[in-house]
């Protein structure tokens, strides 16, 4: 069951027609899960605010090829997808390599004395994910943000199903992994 | 306890001022470059859908159509101009049969008991003139009797 809200609920009908308040709500309805999935890939607030008006405006444009309009959040995804491609791209990096995050840029480490229990179970999620490799960490985030299925997902990434199930299998097992180690279950 | 995805968003509640002021220039500049927030219409017209359904999606199979022109117009070209260099000797056929004609009057000689032409190209060979009297040919050689 999808726990977010329907896209077949979403005013797309009204905004096909050009209505200002139609497009108020998609884009209020997606900014902010748009801008965690940027942000948490590129790592930039900047890069990742260019991310988001680079998908309206082209959301905006290119409204007459989404066919269905059910699809309209993996569609927008997808843009925004590609936008952060293609930034990955201009600042050198291999988009979906598995390395993985720096141990720097990652509080998943323990230093010696630490308290773990003491680490509260949100910020062991989110590093978590931070330190997922980057292949693993778009299907997680594409999966726990919106929920999309399997096939939504390997069309925003432009990649198998099966791929999508492999990276997404591995990932959940490797965060369920980084828990157990923060976060020891009593 | 919460979701992962409150957990991923909460994370950046923090930007939505941010957002928010982005959403609001997005439209207000939809709004200015458009006139009204009007996006494109729902009923394209008939050569745009044509353009689209002909051309732009399968626009992957019309480059490669267009590659394997390119490389068939090359390889022509190719050998339109190997073919335009100058031929070798032994590849002329002029030359050819130049040579098996000198060969073929080289034995001719020999058989005859000639020496052989030192032309490339003999003086053509002619019957002797049978009508002629043996006493004119004498006087011709000098055999005559005296």
């Amino acid at each position: 069951m999808r726990c977010v809200k329907q896209d077949a609920e979403l005013p797309v009908p009204a905004a096909r027609r050009g209505d200002p308040d139609a497009w108020d709500v998609l884009f209020r309805r997606y900014q902010l899960p748009l801008y965690t999935y940027a942000v948490d890939l590129l790592r930039d607030e900047h890069l990742a605010l260019d991310v988001v008006q680079e998908t309206f405006l082209k959301a905006f444009r290119h409204l007459d090829s989404l066919r269905d309009d059910a699809r309209f959040g993996s569609w927008l995804f997808g843009i925004a997808h590609q936008n952060i491609v293609s930034h990955w791209r201009r600042l050198g990096r291999s988009p979906f390599s598995d390395d993985p995050v720096p141990e720097s840029e990652s509080s998943a480490d323990p230093e010696p004395g630490f308290d773990l229990i003491r680490v509260e179970e949100r910020e062991a999620v989110l590093a978590a994910v931070d330190a997922l490799p980057s292949a693993q960490r778009v299907v997680i985030l594409l999966h726990f943000l919106e929920d999309f299925p399997l096939a939504e997902i390997a069309a925003i990434t432009g990649t198998f199903v099966g791929t999508v199930k492999s990276r997404l299998h591995y990932g959940k097992a490797a965060l369920r992994q980084r828990l157990s180690t923060i976060v020891p279950r009593p | 306890m919460k979701s992962p995805r409150s957990l991923l968003l909460g994370r950046h509640q923090g930007a939505e001022a941010k957002l928010d002021l982005i959403r609001a220039r997005t439209l207000a500049s939809l709004k200015g470059s458009t006139g009204s927030i009007k996006a494109a219409p729902i009923s394209a017209p008939l050569w745009r859908v044509l353009w689209i359904e002909l051309f732009y999606r399968p626009r992957h199979a019309w480059a490669g159509i267009g590659a394997c022109g390119l490389l068939a117009l090359g390889i022509n070209g190719l050998a339109i101009f190997s073919s335009d260099l100058p031929p070798t000797a032994s590849s002329s056929p002029l030359v050819a049969v130049e040579e098996a004609v000198r060969q073929r009057s080289q034995l001719l000689a020999e058989l005859r008991g000639q020496t052989p032409p030192l032309s490339p190209h003999p003086a053509p060979i002619t019957a002797p003139d049978r009508n002629r009297r043996r006493s004119a040919i004498r006087a011709e050689s000098g055999l005559g009797i005296a």
